[in-house]
């Protein structure tokens, strides 16, 4: 009847249509009835999903009520009915169960329920309907009266009744239903948007996890920047928590305060209860709250500001004035902590209900790794709909159009348009009550960013046009006001929440978990690092990235066996770095070409760094490199440099005038690799060319630009003695820039490579004393294997401590490992004797044979420092333990110091000496020496009153003489 | 159990983390503490069972709500989340596992501080410890 009615409007070709459209929907409704009649319901197939993205559309053009909607779980009879019409007064309930009994629960439900429904109908969601005897018919018919309109012949229905009503829809409609079926979950142009969400986030994570920017595990939690991610992705929960925060925030010891102080009492506004919640109710209770507080804010800042000069803010009863007075810094207490931590709270609502966040940040701080572990730790694992994508990935699609970009790289161009892509995600995530979030990481690494700029207010502008889609934007801070500004300054203003996450410094704890994480993402054998090594990495990020990326095994060939690393050598580190680099840059840049030739696209790649590097050194200026000073002819290979931020970066200048934008500069992206990218090229471009042009720049680098000459001074300390170039450590050993790093470059040279002039150097350092002796003095501390570092050592140190004075133990030594309480570099005697208790001891015995020997001598020297005056120390302590149980060991090792030239450390050697049960003989050589001490020591009462203890207890016949 | 957390470097708020059995009642509290509750006293102490149990964070309710799926142990969520020190979080996730509540407890009040406020809190919240 249909199809002849379709040729009759529009002849045989829609007639086809029709028939064509039918048979679709026919297949689709074939798979729907096999599926639940298999009930295979889980999942995709669950009675919500198919009623909301399958049935509600089909019944809205079936019934003609396009105001048919999904009654939410708030509905007094949400039990009963799925779908409700407000203008028809129509309720559908959607079922898979068939028995009589749930169709007279649902008659009496909704006949219980609100008033006002007339019509019922109920979907049954199997292959064909049930017989239902009479009597019960009669039943359901006496139940319904005139209340509500339900004949059970008609008004029931399954699958095979829902492809009657549609057969005998119009043409229109049948189309209009044909092109719902077949986007729905049955239908052929099913997107299985999860699915393609999830591949596209695990694929983006490998990527960055692959190119050493997102490193697992490394993440710390230092500001609440991830909470408040966390608060905007996944608001129906977490502002459960919000609430929950500002319930314990509500602390009636306030009040008692300002009761006290005659002052009037502050009150909470009441804090909605925190049930599980639809979307629209979430953020309809995180925008009115913060209107609730505004006057308790206002009032808890003027507490905030309160002085002892000014009066009163609020009027005080006159008979508590007197407690007023004595109160105001407790008010003022009360002011700066209740009104800072409702501040974060109403922040926090404020990330509930923003639909566009976004992270700001300095280069190198993190921000990568801050999106990557949230996104793999907190949305998928969540199961919040979510994307994660690039710029890189953007320009990729190589289309104009950004919107069309998005949604071609989200679904793979199975989506129609954006518009369509966004009506998909939106319904998914009000279907999951969490919303779709997407992550565009490092907008400001676009290549054609102002274009960019523009086209991504206008996607966020369309995007915003759908309920329950979020955007995650991260910038470099210097980029976005310049070039992004207009997101919270136009009118998206309304929709962001901006976050600056800060630079911040983790605890010594914390260093040592990052350490041991970059070293298990880059495959780093921890055995083969020296603790030296360890210690350098945990205080410097950056350059702990650099070392991993050139010795770890990851991304390098299977044979690799990485070497024992005694000593962080920079040059070496930077070089392998830069060789890396190169060849990723080379890969990408030959990509991007289809050129194929590696040692080419090698070559130019180091040419745009020589250019780069000349400007630099020809205008005396080591920053912001114009553009333009790269020739054109490169510009390709400088754009696969800048592609991924590893060498150069490209950055904005400061407006040259009012009237200027800011032009684009360029960048190396670590400045300690730049000073070692500029002394190579001195050594290898000018030097090897002319001396004197080298020597002439030498002596003209002004001090103006202070921190890069130390930086060059340094590398090319290592390029003179890396042993490959004797004629130019020949020529540079001379220069006043050699001798002036000497002292703090030296133990960074390959052990290998040092020689007894630099034992006799360090010596002569350490007799000069001063700053330069005290940074040698740890230098040579930490270095204790003398295996391992032949010439530079601990027994260099010792030999020195052996005949240094007291004034040189206190100028030297002693400041050399004091502890602070503001940090703990890892050299202090408190860090040392953990590290000998809790690293070497639990391992072996203590012996002289052993080439721990040399650390327990130096436990003996650092007795002194940090002592309390009864003598007390953390190495006194440790080592009167070693004592109990390594006699003799201990008693040779005190004798030994006995000869040292120095007498500070006297006192704590006897008093140890004295520990020891076993009585002694008069002449024996130990007590002969405690009488000759005693005897010359007169002046030094401490020294005496120890050496007396000792002869007390050991010595029973002279005490008894004494005595 | 009240296991102090270790002021780090760049963390100068004192912090303890209260670990009890289960939560007494208020006046389970009040007699523990041996004061009438007509008393000013009572009123001292009421005002600590309302800071130590109400206005203190439950870690534990906090963990398990909201973010058990993230962290996969109570001992990664103390690290990670919270930043507690290494040897803190190892035991905050052993009376974890023992089925303890655990609050983290801001001190507020002048005679809970020191050795003498804290043994006095210990009996509080443990009285057989110190019986």
């Amino acid at each position: 009847m249909i199809a002849t009615q379709a040729s009759g409007q529009s002849g045989p070709k829609v007639h086809m249509n029709v028939v064509e459209a039918l048979e679709k929907i026919s297949k689709a409704l074939g798979i729907l009835a096999t599926q639940t009649a298999i009930e295979n319901r889980a999942g995709m197939y669950s009675k919500n999903v198919l009623a909301e993205t399958l049935l509600l559309p089909v019944f809205q053009i079936l019934v003609k009520a396009p105001d048919l909607k999904s009654l939410n779980d708030t509905s007094p009879t949400a039990p009963f009915l799925d779908l409700y019409s407000k203008e028809k007064k129509l309720g559908i309930q959607v079922t898979t169960e068939t028995t009589a009994q749930k169709i007279t629960d649902t008659v009496m439900g909704v006949i219980k329920g609100r008033p006002g429904r007339k019509q019922l109908v109920i979907f049954l969601l199997t292959t064909s309907k049930p017989h239902y005897k009479t009597a019960t018919k009669k039943q359901w018919k006496r139940l319904c009266g005139k209340r509500i309109r339900f004949d059970p012949d008609r008004s029931i229905f399954a699958i095979d009744g829902l492809y009657a009503s549609i057969k005998l829809a119009k043409e229109q409609e049948i189309r209009a239903i044909e092109d719902v079926i077949s986007r729905s979950i049955v239908g052929e142009r099913f997107i299985d948007v999860e699915k393609c969400l999830k591949t596209l986030s695990h694929r983006q994570l490998d990527y960055e996890k692959e190119t050493g920017k997102y490193i697992p595990d490394v993440f710390v939690e230092k500001r609440e920047t991830k909470n408040l991610a966390r608060t905007f992705a996944h608001p129906a929960l977490f502002l459960r928590r919000t609430l929950e925060a500002l319930v314990r925030a509500d602390n009636p010891l306030r009040n008692a305060l300002l009761s006290k102080a005659g002052l009037p009492l502050l009150t909470f506004p009441p804090i909605p209860q925190t049930p599980q919640r639809s979307l629209d109710d979430t953020y309809a209770v995180a925008s009115n709250l913060p209107n609730q507080f505004v006057e308790l804010r206002d009032i808890l800042k003027k507490y905030r500001e309160l002085t002892f000069k000014d009066p009163p803010p609020f009027p005080v009863k006159p008979e508590r004035l007197y407690y007023y007075k004595e109160s105001i810094w407790p008010l003022e207490c009360l002011g700066i902590f209740l009104g800072y931590r409702l501040d974060d709270l109403m922040r926090e609502l404020s990330a509930v209900s923003s639909r566009i966040l976004i992270i700001t940040g300095k280069a190198g701080q993190g921000k990568t790794n801050l999106v990557c572990d949230f996104t793999e730790n907190f949305l998928l694992k969540h199961g919040i709909p979510s994307a994660y994508i690039s710029p890189r990935m953007l320009r990729s699609m190589a289309t104009a159009d950004l919107g069309d970009a998005i949604q071609r790289l989200l679904f793979d161009n199975r989506a129609r348009s954006f518009q369509e892509a966004a009506e998909l995600l939106s319904q998914h995530a009000r279907l999951a009550n969490k919303p779709f979030i997407l992550i565009i990481d490092g907008i400001n690494e676009h290549s054609r960013i102002s274009n960019f700029a523009e086209k991504l207010e206008f996607v966020l502008e369309s995007a915003m046009l759908y309920p329950h889609i979020k955007v995650l934007l991260t910038c470099r801070s210097e980029f976005f006001q310049q070039r992004f500004g207009k997101l919270i300054d136009g009118p998206l203003k309304k929709h962001v929440l901006l976050l600056e996450s800060n630079d911040f410094r983790v605890e010594r704890e914390f260093q040592d978990e990052l350490v041991a994480g970059y070293f298990s993402f880059f495959k780093v054998e921890s055995s083969h690092v020296s603790e030296v090594v360890r210690e350098i990495l945990k205080k410097d990020t950056l350059l702990l990235r650099f070392f991993c990326e050139a010795y770890g095994a990851k991304g390098k060939s299977q044979g690799y066996v990485q070497p024992y690393i005694p000593n962080i050598q920079r040059e070496d580190i930077f070089e392998k770095y830069l060789d890396r680099k190169i060849g990723a840059a080379s890969e990408l840049w030959k990509a991007a070409t289809g050129k194929t030739n590696d040692s080419d696209a090698k070559t130019e790649l180091r040419e745009v760094l020589v250019s780069c590097i000349k400007h630099m050194l020809d205008n005396n200026q080591y920053a912001n490199v114009p553009v333009s000073a790269i020739p054109v002819t490169l510009s390709e290979p400088l754009e696969a440099l800048l592609e991924e931020e590893l060498i150069l970066r490209r950055d904005l200048a400061e407006n040259q005038s009012i009237f200027s934008s800011p032009d684009e500069r360029l960048n190396f992206t670590f400045d300690e690799f730049r000073d070692f990218m500029i002394s190579h090229y001195l050594v290898h471009r000018v030097y090897a060319k002319d001396p004197k042009e080298f020597e002439r720049y030498i002596q003209t680098a002004t001090p103006k630009e202070s921190q890069v000459i130390e930086g060059v001074k340094r590398f090319l300390f290592y390029a003179a003695r890396n042993g490959a170039n004797t004629k130019f450590l020949e020529f540079y050993e001379s220069q006043p820039w050699y001798t002036s790093v000497y002292s703090d470059e030296v133990f960074f040279v390959d052990p290998r490579l040092l020689t007894k002039t630099d034992s006799d150097k360090v010596l002569e350092c350490l007799q000069s004393g001063g700053s330069s002796a005290r940074s040698m003095v740890t230098n040579l501390a930490v270095r204790w294997s003398a295996r391992v570092c032949p010439h530079l050592n601990l027994d260099l140190l010792l030999g020195f401590v052996a005949q240094c004075s007291d004034s040189q133990f206190d100028d030297i030594i002693r400041p050399s490992f004091r502890s602070s309480w503001e940090s703990d570099d890892g050299a202090s005697a408190k860090a040392f004797c953990k590290f000998l208790a809790t690293s070497i001891l639990p391992k072996r015995a203590p012996n002289r044979r052993l080439p721990e020997h040399p650390l327990y001598r130096l436990l003996v020297i650092l007795m002194p420092v940090d002592a309390t005056p009864d003598l007390n120390s953390d190495a006194f302590r440790l080592l009167r333990e070693i004592f109990e149980s390594n006699v003799t060991y201990v008693e040779d090792l005190l004798w030994q110091a006995l000869d040292y030239k120095m007498s500070v450390h006297r006192p704590y050697v006897w008093r140890l000496l004295s520990c020891n049960q076993s009585e002694l003989a008069d002449d024996d050589p130990l007590v002969k020496r405690a009488l000759a001490e005693k005897s010359t020591s007169t002046e030094n009462a401490v020294l005496q009153q120890e050496v007396s203890r000792f002869l007390q207890r050991r010595c029973s016949n002279i005490a008894r003489e004494n005595t | 159990m009240i296991v102090p957390v270790e002021r780090g470097e760049f963390n100068s708020q004192e912090t303890f983390l209260i670990c009890v059995e289960s939560v007494p009642t208020e006046k389970a509290f009040l007699t523990r503490a041996k004061v009438k509750p007509d008393h000013y006293a009572a009123e001292l102490i009421r005002t600590l069972y309302d800071s130590l149990f109400h206005r203190s964070l439950d870690l534990r309710l906090d963990f398990l709500s909201y973010y058990q799926i993230e962290y996969r142990s109570f001992r990664r969520y103390a690290r990670k989340r919270l930043l507690f020190p290494m040897s803190v979080a190892n035991t905050a996730e052993s009376q974890f596992l023992c089925g303890a509540r655990m609050f983290q407890f801001r001190p507020s009040l002048n005679f809970i501080e020191g050795n003498f406020g804290r043994t006095f809190l210990e009996g509080l919240l443990d009285p057989r410890r110190t019986r």
